[in-house]
Formats: structure tokens, sequence, C-alpha cells
């Protein structure tokens, strides 16, 4: 395998390079470095978006979740994708609208101009922060667990993560957002390609369709029924989880910044189906993959499920590319978040371009140190950390929205998207109740955030029209 | 017209979500299957491939332009 890995890795690292020669310019302002001129087409936009959104999350978290939670793994996050896309429509018109009008820099600096307050972009800025960087780290923490597996006594776990921080560091400081968004077209052409055919081996190996989901309905027949073996897929928690990945181009900036610069609303629009479509594609291989594991190891650990399923079962030019594929997916959505966060950085400096530029450059580089030795500290509950992360930054979308939506938005749900996030935050903490009236903390909140979101919303709107009126 | 067909595409998206996680969603419900695959798969899928193409169709009826670019 060693051969293989080899040619697809040269492979890979020189796609990237020439990535970033092609996005590197001497003479580029900032707006250039961080939103990659503003002039992105809708193939690119799809790539870039589905490439950030898929990730070890996806390529080792969901097989483990269809394999450990069943057939519900796909409402948790196929339908909930789909349903997202449809609000990319109106959303991605709304947002691009406002932003015209008030310029963009980073969601932070835009939510600052709307609301005209300081502490709105503080706010989205330390919810970014608090919840992208454990969501950063995970990739990171995925990537590690998976190649320490394969290669036990290659070089340790955070060797794995520090090669994969740097690579990213390395072309993303050269090329700036461009070079991003053509790196993560080459790594979710990858993805895709190599999910489907360690798919179809997986589903092969197991027998076929049929007779690998009677073998499953013999040994756990709960998993092919909500709420799976562990009770986990109950109603609350599948709504909840469809409210928080719904709300991810509202509250996660890498996305917000996309549907920005994208060069027209026709890309925004065609990039929403497309998206759509790239979710299903992806994440139906991911069931075989379940599947095959359900049969085959059902009782085993995640990491040696994962690189029994991926690599060692699978035939070395194959098992090659998982690795490649893997280390793809990882990096794409990993240098994804850590730029936004500089962006977010950037939107809220007032100082020079070329400052704020340099200092944007350095955040870059501390966030990626952060996230490294958070990736040191984490669990291996993947899809989990992941669902916190969309869940936490969720808590901040009526001011988001808000923004996009009023001419002088209601500070009133500063207040509130304060006190959400700080619960939820305590929440996890342990220093707070985690959820209450038998829901889960995000359900709960959600519970109380949408319904009083809503009655500010609509009374801001008459009392505006009336004042106007008047 | 392009304004009713984009409300007549956004009822249809609330009606399909919110019925799906009614009706079709339900906890230990394993058949009807198609072939071999169990409801909830079978129906999730479907449900996702609609809420796509509901994407589609919003995107061509949506409504509104964008006068100059960002």
């Amino acid at each position: 395998m060693t051969g293989w890995l080899i040619f697809f890795f040269t492979l890979f690292l020189a796609s990237l390079g020439f990535a970033s020669y092609k996005s590197y310019s001497k003479n580029r302002s900032s707006d250039d470095f961080m939103l990659g001129g503003s002039n992105i087409g809708s193939v690119l936009g799809f790539l870039t978006f589905s490439a950030a959104l898929f990730s070890a999350f996806t390529f080792m978290g969901m097989p483990d979740f269809f394999r450990t939670h069943g057939v519900g793994a796909w409402i948790f996050l196929a339908v909930s994708d789909a349903l997202m896309v449809f609000m990319l429509i109106w959303f991605g018109y709304a947002l691009r609208k406002k932003a015209s009008q008030v310029g963009y820099k980073g969601v932070a600096g835009f939510v600052q101009s709307c609301f005209q307050n300081k502490w709105a972009g503080y706010l989205v800025f330390i919810s970014s922060f608090l919840f992208l960087i454990p969501y950063v780290a995970i990739q990171v923490r995925g990537i590690s667990i998976f190649l320490s597996a394969a290669f036990p006594d290659l070089i340790p776990d955070w060797g794995w993560s520090a090669v994969l921080v740097v690579l990213m560091l390395i072309y993303s400081e050269i090329g700036g957002l461009k070079a991003i968004m053509y790196s993560d077209a080459i790594q979710g052409v990858i993805m895709l390609a190599v999910i489907w055919i360690i798919g179809l081996t997986c589903l092969s190996m197991a027998g076929g369709l049929e007779a690998g989901l009677a073998k499953v309905e013999e040994s756990n027949a709960a998993l092919l029924s909500l709420p799976g073996p562990k009770g986990l897929f109950s109603s609350p928690f599948l709504i909840a989880s469809a409210i928080a990945i719904v709300l991810i181009p509202v509250s996660q900036p890498q996305f917000t910044t996309r549907l920005v610069v994208l060069k027209s609303l026709k890309s925004v629009h065609k990039m929403a189906y497309a998206v759509g479509i790239f979710a299903i594609l992806v994440i139906l291989p991911t069931a075989f993959i379940g599947l095959y594991g359900a049969v085959k190891y059902p009782d085993v650990p995640t990491a040696e499920f994962l690189s029994a399923a991926l690599l060692f079962d699978q035939a070395s030019p194959v098992a090659a590319l998982a690795v490649v594929g893997l280390f793809a997916a990882c990096l794409s959505t990993t240098n994804a978040q850590i730029f936004a966060l500089g962006t977010e950085l950037r939107s809220l400096l007032s100082g020079s371009d070329k400052g704020n530029m340099r200092i944007t450059q350095l955040a870059i580089l501390v966030f990626s140190l952060i996230v490294l030795g958070f990736s040191t500290i984490m669990s291996d509950e993947l899809v989990m950390l992941a669902r916190v992360s969309f869940a936490g930054t969720s808590m901040i979308a009526p001011v988001v929205l808000a923004a996009v939506i009023f001419k002088n938005p209601p500070k009133s749900l500063l207040i509130l998207s304060g006190l959400a996030l700080t619960y939820f935050v305590l929440s996890l903490l342990g220093l707070v109740p985690a959820g209450f009236a038998g829901l889960q903390t995000d359900a709960a909140m959600y519970c109380i955030l949408i319904p009083v979101s809503a009655v500010i919303m609509i009374a801001h709107h008459f009392t505006q029209k009336n004042t106007h009126e008047a | 017209m392009k304004s009713k067909i984009w409300n007549i595409i956004v009822l249809a998206v609330l009606i399909v979500s919110v019925g799906s996680f009614l009706f079709l969603f339900v906890e230990n419900k394993v058949t009807p299957k198609l072939g071999s695959v169990p409801f909830v798969f079978w129906t999730g899928l479907l449900v996702a491939i609609l809420l796509v193409g509901l994407t589609y169709l919003g995107s061509v009826f949506f409504p509104h332009d964008e006068s100059k670019k960002v």
C-alpha cells in the first residue's frame, strides 16, 4: 500500500501547491486575500461549500453512527441538510442584499454595522471562537485517530495532527480564501469518489443490501427503526438537530461568508440545490459502510471498526485513496473554519489594510496552535461533538437573522442570544442543569429562543412600521 | 405569478417537513419495507430527494433579483 499512498499523496500535494500558486498575487488587498475577490462562480461555490460542510465528521462519524444507532442517522443528517439547502435560497438573497448596503468583511463586522453596536460583533466572534475551535479540533482528532490506528508505529497521534495543521497553514497563508476554495474543490471531488468506492466495496462485502439488512435484523433489529438501539434518535433529538443544521449558514461564519463571495444570486441558488444533491450522494455510501460495520464489527471500538472498514479490508489502491480522501476531507473543513475565524477577527479591526492583514495572518497561526493543543484532549465522539458545535453557534442565529431582515434590528435580541449562549456554555461545563422539561439543552433552549425571538421580531416589525407611518 | 409559485413551494416545504416528523419518522416502525429497505430509511431518502427537488424549484421561481453585485 505504501507505493500507492506515496503516489496519491504526491498527486494531492501537487494539486494543492498548484492551487496556492494560481491564487497567489503579490499586490493583493486584504479583501482579495480574505474574501477571494468576491467573484466566485457556482461550481467552485458548491464544491467549496460542500467540502467545508462534509468532513471527517461525515467520512468517519456517519458510518460509525449508522453502525451504532441505525437508520435514523439518515434523518439526522441527510433530511436536515436538505432542509438547510432550501433555507439558502431565501437567506442567500436577504444576506447579499443587506451586505451590498452596509458592506461585508465578515459576519461579526457585518452584524456590528447593522446593529450599530460593537457588542453585537463581539457576541458573534465569541460564539464562533467558542464553538469553531472544538469543531476544528474534532476534524484534526478524527484524522489522527484514523492514521494512528492505520500506522501504529510510524508517528504519534499529535504528529499527524501537526502535519495536517502545518499543511493547511502553508497553503492558506500563501493563497488566501481562493486557494482554500480551489483546494476544497479538489478535496470535494476526491471525497465523493473515495466514499463511493469504499461504500460499494463494503456493501458487497456485507453480502449485498438484502442479505446485509437480513443479518442486521437477526442480530440487532433495533438498528432498522427509530430511535435506534440506544434510544438516541428520539423526535426531540432529531428536530433539535434539524434546527441546528438548518441554521448552519446563518450562524457558522465559514458558510455565511461563502454565500456573500459568490459572484451573483443565481450562483448562490445553483449552489444551493447542488449542495443538496452532493449531501445525498455523500451520505448514502456512509450508510453502506455502517451496514457493513453492523454485520461484521458490531461490538468493536470506533477506531478499530474504521481502520478495518476503510483500510485493512480494502484493496491496496482503495485503502491508499481512503487515507488521502480522509486527509483531504479533514483538511478542507479545518482550513475553512480556521480561516473563517481570521475573517471574523479582521471584520472587527479598524486599522490600515496592510496592518489588518498582518494581524489576521498572525491570528490564523495562533488559532491553529490552539486547535492543535485542543485536539489532543478531545473525546472520540465525532458526530456528537460536531452537533454541539452546530447547536452552540445557532444560539446567535436570531442576531444574524435580525441584522439581515431589519434596517434597525432590535437590540433586545442581543441580550436574548447572549443569555442563550451563556446558558448553553454553562450547561456544557456542568455549572447549570443540562436541559429541562425532559428535553436536552439545545431542544429546551430552542423552545424558548425561537418563540421569544419571533415575538420580538414581529413586535419590532409593527413598531418600525408605525414609526415610519407617523 | 413567480411570487405565488414561490409561496406554494415554501408551503410545500413546511408541509413535507412537519408532516414527515409527525407521521413518517415515528418510533419502532420498520414496515412497510421497500424491497428489503426499512420504512424509516426509504421514506427518509424520499423526503430528502423531495426537499432538494423543491429547492431546485425554489431557485427557479424565487421572486426577487439582486440589483447589483456585492
